[in-house]
């Protein structure tokens, strides 16, 4: 079993990292969440291995351990501010309407709920549908919808008209 | 506004700095090995109670003592504190290290005590640390390389040499109970790495730059402290009834106090540590020991201005029933931490 576990767990690896590291902007975080979803898969291998979706199976364990109040128990890092979680410094206000820049965007994620974040990566990193990332955050599809256009909307995103239109809830 | 590329081109900076999948394996499997030896413990312990005749009772202790990582919990809701300053303090130096490199972070606690430091984002990076072997989670560093013994300063080492992933590893023991690891990645020279482990002395050290200093009450003993080096780049305490030296094993009623400084404009909530709250917003106007504060409608949380450029929020961490529980005596506590945080 540990071998095909771990061909399973080596070629998903890659992509489930940088999920990981999207989403958290830490990488130590990411490590971490990956670790404890890696071997809750291998507990629960025979469904894992079942499962329609093995991909978003393990997201959405990586998705469960970063909504877990239990994460902060052992969350190591003081990170910095850009994407701190912990180190939250209020809104930063940008009046002047000026193009953001990366560290302001990672500032402005910070501001939204998990699962915005978490949609948001899903949807404009990932590249995943509607109804992926609502298997992922175990909500409805109507439900992501909503969660994408506030985050968007939060973040301040120019978003183009086809965009507009499909994560309008 | 913001385009949607820069959006995209954020979350694809983010990714970049992704773990190593190899590494995240490995420490995966790690995790896996420990849940199986687990359950052979328990297997085994149950086996000679039930030899015992005492099954119910022996397999409830030996449970209780395996979530509870060893230790007891509280008979009761946290009793009048007794208070004593926390002063952080690392229980080793670092004699020596090479030009260029600054202090990026630091920590010190019951798991053990460590330095990070970096040549530069992205460049070579070193890091000190002792680990209380039996206490902390952290397994051999680096699991695959070469290996080889290496000399520190009389005591037995061992060099581990991964050369795909440019990382090396010292690692030896400083004590019983307690090893030491020093560690380079990006790449850091052998000999460089040598010299800075055998620089390692047993003098107490405190980190560099500003450090937060708290009266710790009695109810919550067990501290631990992260910092980014300085001060405007953020600092925790953690106080917290029960030591958190293992995740796997940490009690589902351990209820912590978060102290966390930094600089710049204050914030305007505290982070929400239970998912019943989601967000705990500063909305409250309070004085306390003659100091103005603000808190938390339900006062999970208190944030003081310090000084014009430096802040400190105090927040109860733990689950909601735990919270509610602790609250009635807890709020005095949050006001009092936040009313004795110093910068040392």
């Amino acid at each position: 079993m540990d071998v095909e576990f771990e061909q399973f767990a080596r070629q998903r690896l890659p992509g489930l990292v940088r999920f990981a590291a999207a989403l958290t902007g830490d990488r130590e975080l990411a490590q971490d969440l990956v670790q404890d979803a890696l071997a809750k898969a291998h507990r629960r291998w025979s469904v894992v291995r079942a499962a329609d979706h093995p991909d978003l199976y393990l997201r959405r364990m990586v998705v469960n351990g970063y909504l877990s109040w239990r994460r902060r128990w052992y969350q190591r890092t003081v990170e910095p501010a850009s994407d701190s979680g912990v180190l939250d410094r209020g809104r930063v206000d940008d009046p002047a309407g000026r193009v953001a820049d990366a560290d302001q965007i990672a500032t402005l994620l910070t501001k939204l709920t998990k699962p915005q974040r978490v949609a948001i990566v899903l949807r404009f990193f990932e590249e995943r549908t509607d109804e992926e990332i609502a298997e992922v955050l175990g909500c409805a599809p109507a439900t992501v919808r909503s969660h994408v256009h506030r985050g968007l909307r939060a973040l301040r995103v120019r978003a183009d008209a086809q965009t507009a239109r499909e994560v309008a809830p | 506004m913001i385009d949607m590329h820069d959006l995209k081109a954020t979350l694809d900076d983010r990714a970049g700095r992704a773990p190593d999948p190899d590494e995240v394996l490995a420490g995966a499997m790690t995790l896996v090995d420990r849940r199986r030896k687990r359950r052979t413990a328990i297997g085994a312990a149950a086996a000679a109670v039930m030899t015992s005749g005492a099954l119910i009772t022996g397999v409830a202790v030996l449970r209780g003592d395996l979530r509870d990582g060893g230790y007891v919990s509280p008979a009761g809701p946290p009793g009048p504190a007794q208070p004593t300053t926390s002063r952080p303090w690392l229980p080793f130096s670092v004699g020596w290290m090479p030009q260029g490199y600054q202090l990026v972070r630091w920590h010190t606690g019951p798991r053990g005590a460590g330095l990070e430091y970096g040549a530069g984002p992205g460049s070579a990076g070193i890091s000190a640390r002792l680990d209380n072997v039996d206490k902390s989670v952290g397994e051999p560093v680096t699991p695959n390389g070469e290996q080889v013994p290496v000399d520190i300063n009389g005591a037995s080492g061992t060099l581990i040499r991964d050369t795909e992933f440019h990382r090396v590893a010292i690692y030896w023991q400083w004590a019983p109970g307690q090893r030491a690891v020093v560690y380079g990645k990006n790449p850091v020279a052998e000999n460089t790495l040598l010299a800075v482990a055998r620089s390692l002395t047993r003098q107490q050290s405190k980190p560099a730059g500003p450090t937060p200093v708290v009266t710790v009450p009695a109810a919550y003993p067990h501290v631990e402290v992260w910092s980014n080096g300085e001060l405007d780049g953020g600092a925790q305490v953690s106080l917290c009834d029960h030591p958190m030296f293992d995740p796997n094993t940490q009690p589902s009623n351990s209820i912590c106090v978060y102290v966390t400084v930094g600089g710049g404009p204050p914030p305007s909530r505290v982070l929400a540590h239970t998912p019943e709250v989601p967000e705990q917003w500063l909305t409250e106007e309070t004085t306390h020991a003659g100091i103005p504060m603000r808190t938390t409608k339900e006062r999970y949380g208190v944030l003081r201005v310090l000084d014009p450029g430096h802040w400190v929020t105090v927040a109860l961490v733990g689950k909601r029933g735990m919270i509610d529980t602790t609250l009635p005596f807890g709020r005095a506590v949050l006001l009092d931490l936040a009313a004795s945080v110093k910068i040392g």
